[in-house]
């Protein structure tokens, strides 16, 4: 499998008021082609900034660096990965304009009015009925629909990558299914890679080949994604999934994170997770983990010196 | 055993204009549910199914056109104003979003004084030393009276109004999606507390989801609503193992866990 995306060493600061905030603190990541990656943490640490700073869609108050090559061709880290990647958004009421149709806006995106053309962008979302959903105005469709629409649009810039961040979380579980399942059919139909940024580990486990886990701006553990949930490496990782509920858990308390996801504003010293972490010793304050081979193979990777090195 | 709670025939539609013209739809259509003492019964179903209406009926934010509802024997629709604040003061309800139930321009002292001083005949003193009890109660520091809700993180936000939810220390706790906004390490944080909560306190919890994993974690039954009923009532236990309703199946079937 070839790489399709590789970031190395994103750095994402934004400027505000009350001092820099380092939203990504040196992200290192690559996409296989034809993959579904899952990003997944809790709010605050970085996963969405990440691509969206790849993608331009970062307010001028950010400084990204980092190198990014993209089909093996390096691309400016601050925005070139837009002319390759399309986005859909968590909320796709606010991705929609309330004042044109879904036909209108979405001729304006693919850069033709023909109707044909409109309605087999809205088959191939799974829209029922796309030609009266053409002239239906975003508040006529259900969430579910509207979300079909978003990825209509993202689908009609045609893009290599696609990167999904949170598409299901504003919906019913009954319409969640059915659109994660449509990202997966897409992926196998149009050879689309996916990069799907959720907080959620059962979405991610539905859905990824691969799944990396960020915290605090940082890739704390990546691997095969039934890897990373039948035998996570990480304390961080190990941590979101206790804390998760689950049946066999049912009449036990279950394990919430101590503490708080570390300002953005603070400096870190050594491992970012020690301070919440049941592990921590000594050693864990002074230097910053690196990504190490880990568990069984030798593509799970975690960050933490208390985990044994792959053989 | 009389129910804490007895729904009966509950009708609530809401008017809406279309057209010019005004219609009415209906939301909740002859709804039937005990509440039993001391349990926690989780309502699941998707968006729209009544969900949020029925508990909104319950605690009186929304007034049903028809039906009963009974609260240890008192109906509530159409009771007296006193008698409704009387009932009100055991009955609570919880958003899923805590800042938007709590007033920007006030710090939580404020917040959680103002129950207090509505409710109770306590002097200004005797509620501060209450404040601060409830705060430690909920995890939190009293250092915490003094900050504004802008100050809090979502996980703290949400203490602050479990707290000021049960200041009035209230005999039946409603839920509407009280953990949908918060991460899951900060999730079980609350989910916890409010375990170990209902123990203490002998309370009766009506929990509003639509996450069938903590509608699970934490309910003795489950109440699975659809288009304004209750389509099947079961345990925790047998609703997972064996449903009967088909939308009941569908649901669990594309429920995911980890």
């Amino acid at each position: 499998m070839t790489t399709l995306l590789e970031v190395d060493d994103l750095h994402v600061t934004f400027a505000t008021p009350t001092g820099a905030v380092r939203a990504v603190r040196g992200v290192t990541l690559d996409v296989d082609r034809g993959e579904i990656l899952g990003v997944v943490g809790e709010s605050g640490c970085g996963k969405s900034v990440t691509f969206r700073a790849l993608l331009g869609l970062t307010p001028a108050s950010a400084s990204v660096t980092g190198t990014a090559r993209f089909d093996g061709q390096p691309i400016d880290t601050d925005g070139a990965l837009c002319a390759h990647a399309a986005l859909i958004y968590q909320n796709p009421g606010a991705a929609l304009n309330p004042v044109f149709t879904i036909g209108q806006q979405l001729a304006m995106v693919a850069g033709t009015k023909d109707r044909a053309v409109l309605a087999a962008l809205l088959t191939q979302a799974s829209l029922a009925d796309p030609e009266r959903t053409l002239d239906s105005y975003p508040h006529e469709l259900s969430g579910g629909m509207r979300q079909r629409a978003v990825i209509a649009f993202a689908l009609a810039q045609k893009p290599s990558l696609l990167v999904a961040d949170e598409p299901t979380t504003a919906l019913d579980v009954t319409t969640q299914a059915q659109v994660l399942d449509l990202i997966a059919s897409l992926r196998n139909e149009h050879d689309l890679t996916v990069v799907l940024v959720s907080h959620d580990l059962a979405v991610i486990g539905r859905l990824c080949d691969r799944v990396a886990v960020l915290y605090c701006g940082r890739v704390v553990e990546l691997g095969q994604t039934e890897q990373v949930l039948s035998d996570p490496q990480h304390p961080y990782t190990r941590a979101l999934l206790q804390s998760t509920p689950r049946p066999d858990l049912v009449g036990h308390d279950l394990a919430a994170i101590p503490g708080l996801v570390p300002d953005g504003r603070s400096e870190i010293v050594g491992c970012s997770f020690a301070p919440r972490c049941a592990q921590a010793s000594k050693e864990c304050e002074t230097a910053e983990p690196a990504m190490r081979s880990v568990g069984d193979t030798a593509d799970h990777r975690a960050a933490c010196i208390h985990v044994a090195v792959a053989p | 055993m009389n129910p804490l709670v007895e729904v009966r025939d509950l009708q609530v539609a809401y008017r809406t204009r279309q057209d010019g013209r005004t219609r009415s739809v209906r939301v909740i259509d002859g709804l039937d549910l005990d509440v039993h003492e001391g349990e926690t019964l989780a309502v699941v179903g998707e968006s729209g199914s009544g969900k949020s209406t029925l508990a909104g009926s319950i605690v009186g934010l929304v007034r049903p056109t028809g039906g009963s509802i009974r609260f240890v024997g008192t109906e509530l629709l159409g009771a007296k104003r006193d008698v409704r604040k009387t009932m009100q003061r055991q009955i609570q309800l919880v958003f899923q979003n805590p800042l938007l139930s709590l007033s920007p321009r006030r710090r939580v002292g404020f917040l959680l004084d103002e129950p207090l001083r509505v409710h109770t005949g306590l002097d200004g003193d005797a509620r501060r030393a209450r404040s601060i009890e409830l705060v430690e109660q909920f995890e939190l520091s009293a250092a915490i009276l003094d900050r504004f809700p802008h100050e809090l993180s979502g996980g703290q936000a949400q203490r602050v109004v479990l707290a000021r939810a049960l200041a009035l220390e209230p005999r039946l706790m409603l839920f509407d999606e009280p953990t949908s906004a918060l991460d899951v390490s900060v999730q079980a944080g609350v989910l916890n507390l409010l375990q170990r909560l209902k123990s203490e306190r002998y309370l009766t919890y009506v929990f509003i989801t639509h996450d069938l994993a903590v509608a699970r974690h934490l309910a003795d039954r489950i109440a699975v609503m659809r288009a304004g009923e209750v389509v099947e009532l079961a345990t925790a236990a047998e609703l997972f193992t064996n449903p009967e309703h088909e939308y009941t199946r569908a649901l669990l079937a594309s429920s995911l866990s980890v």
